[in-house]
């Protein structure tokens, strides 16, 4: 898989508005950015009309139309440019993220580590947990990283007190199962040959985009929020 | 905040015997309960708001925010034609149902965020199961559960399941009641209102013991029906009032639970 190609290919989908349907981000909050986006039109709407009665009631001896009505055009017209350039700035925190995901992260693998036994019975996106790296390695030598992933979900039912201290935010994050958490920075004795590895409670989509033992994410580097990495359906690689 | 339960063991099969096994579960329902607070996934516990005011508030508040938009939309229609009072009375509409808005679920989501932030999880043995109130998508039961505020160990524990068999039984009409317990066993009975608030239970029960009367969705349970005399109840212990007990999803009761609720069957000592 080109990781660089699979990345511009993404781009040109969330150029289409399509890349956000594509990976399922959804959240609570109501989309107070669509909301303002939308209300731009009739904020015009509303100045074109005036425009048209401003026109229609004009007299040859008038010399300009009545204040009241210019200052209410200025104020459509100067609302709906507003709402126009700074509907972004309506996003929740969740929506802001989701965008920088889609618009700034970066393409890289992702083993599988557990998932929701109903994963691929159903045709709904469910939680599991994968294992991203950001070390170039991983793209040369991909079988380490899904290794990595088997080396992990080992750790879930062990006792906690036997496994080092590192490991053991990794082993009690796989047995709680309580999802969306933050990741867990893993650390290195579980990854050999790894670095730079995260596991991220993530959801999972009904077909995955796969090649071998390997999903593929789009991620922000260095971001431990669950919402700052995606996995890839198989229609994105066809985007 | 560090979580003790991080270094507990992997709970499968937890017995009422096993004092290790008991405290590690107690132990894993706070760590449980700290990633759920620490990550604020409310909807573990319910979501926000839940309880404290009526369910048709948050579908309130959501038609409110609609209503904001559709009516500044129709201002800004309006203000094509007129600038006179009909634009004025639009606008004002529209802000209205903004200004609304956080009046209508706002203390319901500050009572739940507060409950959400300090309950704990209590064992509690079942004493009294009514006839099912029935929703457009869920069969209800409504139940009396004897909680243990203080529950510590495998020996608190047996006291808990022993102290609310034999309330049971007096509430069932099993055994002949003693006159200091006439009138809970009669409340018990007779209660109609099961509104997730709880009553100090009589010292001659137990110590620290405590009867909640609390609406439960079976699905929330282990074994989706209430089949067993023992639950874990989220409550807030130093608030007895309406809403501050509650039944959360059984995930939450942590690995082992399940096997421990099977071990007490209800149809056994009914």
């Amino acid at each position: 898989m080109n990781l660089a190609d699979l990345r511009a290919r993404l781009t040109r989908a969330e150029k289409a508005n399509d890349l956000e349907k594509l990976l399922n981000q959804t959240d609570d909050g109501l989309p107070w950015h669509d909301f303002v986006w939308m209300l731009q039109f009739p904020a015009f709407i509303g100045a074109g009309i005036l425009v048209a009665f401003m026109a229609s009631d004009a007299k040859p001896q008038d010399a300009a139309p009545p204040p009241a009505q210019l200052i209410t055009l200025a104020v459509l017209g100067l609302l709906g440019a507003a709402m126009h350039f700074l509907h972004p700035f309506f996003r929740n925190q969740v929506q802001k993220k989701q965008y920088r995901v889609r618009k700034k992260g970066l393409v890289v693998p992702a083993a599988l580590v557990q998932a929701n036994s109903m994963w691929g019975q159903v045709d709904e996106w469910l939680y599991g947990s994968v294992l991203i790296s950001l070390d170039p390695e991983v793209v040369s030598r991909p079988n380490l990283l899904a290794d990595a992933g088997e080396i992990i979900f080992a750790t879930k039912d062990k006792d906690r007190s036997t496994l080092p201290k590192d490991q053991r935010e990794v082993a009690w994050t796989l047995y709680h199962e309580l999802v969306p958490v933050r990741s867990v920075k893993v650390p290195e004795s579980l990854t050999p040959g790894l670095s730079k590895c995260i596991m991220a409670s993530v959801q999972l989509p009904p077909e995955a985009l796969c090649e071998g033992p390997l999903l593929f994410a789009l991620a922000l580097p260095n971001d431990l929020d669950p919402t700052a990495i995606a996995i890839l359906p198989e229609a994105a690689g066809k985007a | 905040m560090q979580i003790e339960a991080i270094a507990g063991p992997a709970l499968k099969v937890v017995s009422q015997n096993d004092d290790a096994a008991v405290r590690a579960l107690f132990t894993e329902q706070r760590g449980l309960l700290e990633v759920v607070r620490q990550n604020r996934i409310w909807q573990w516990l319910g979501g926000v708001p839940s309880g404290f005011g009526r369910p048709s508030a948050g579908l309130i508040s959501l038609y409110l925010a609609f209503g904001f938009v559709v009516l500044l939309a129709v201002a800004f229609f309006v203000a094509g034609f007129t600038q006179g009072i009909t634009l004025w009375i639009v606008t004002a509409l529209a802000f209205a149902c903004l200004l609304v808005r956080p009046f209508v679920h706002g203390s319901a989501i500050k009572k739940t965020l507060a409950l959400f932030e300090c309950g704990v999880l209590l064992p509690a043995i079942v004493v009294h199961v009514e006839d099912k109130e029935h929703t457009d998508d869920d069969e209800l039961s409504v139940v009396a559960v004897l909680v243990g505020m203080d529950v510590q160990s495998s020996d608190d524990l047996r006291s808990l399941v022993v102290a609310g068999g034999r309330l049971r039984d007096y509430v069932d009409g099993d055994e002949l009641t003693p006159r200091d317990l006439k009138p809970l066993v009669q409340s018990i009975r007779e209660r109609a209102s099961h509104d997730g608030g709880r009553v100090a239970a009589p010292s001659s029960i137990g110590k620290d013991y405590e009867i909640a009367y609390l609406v439960v969705n079976p699905l929330l349970l282990p074994g989706e029906v209430v089949d067993s005399q023992l639950m874990f109840v989220f409550a807030d212990p130093n608030c007895r009032d309406a809403d501050h007990t509650r039944v959360v999803q059984s995930e939450l009761w942590g690995n082992g639970a399940a096997g421990l609720c099977n071990a007490l069957p209800l149809e056994e000592i009914a």
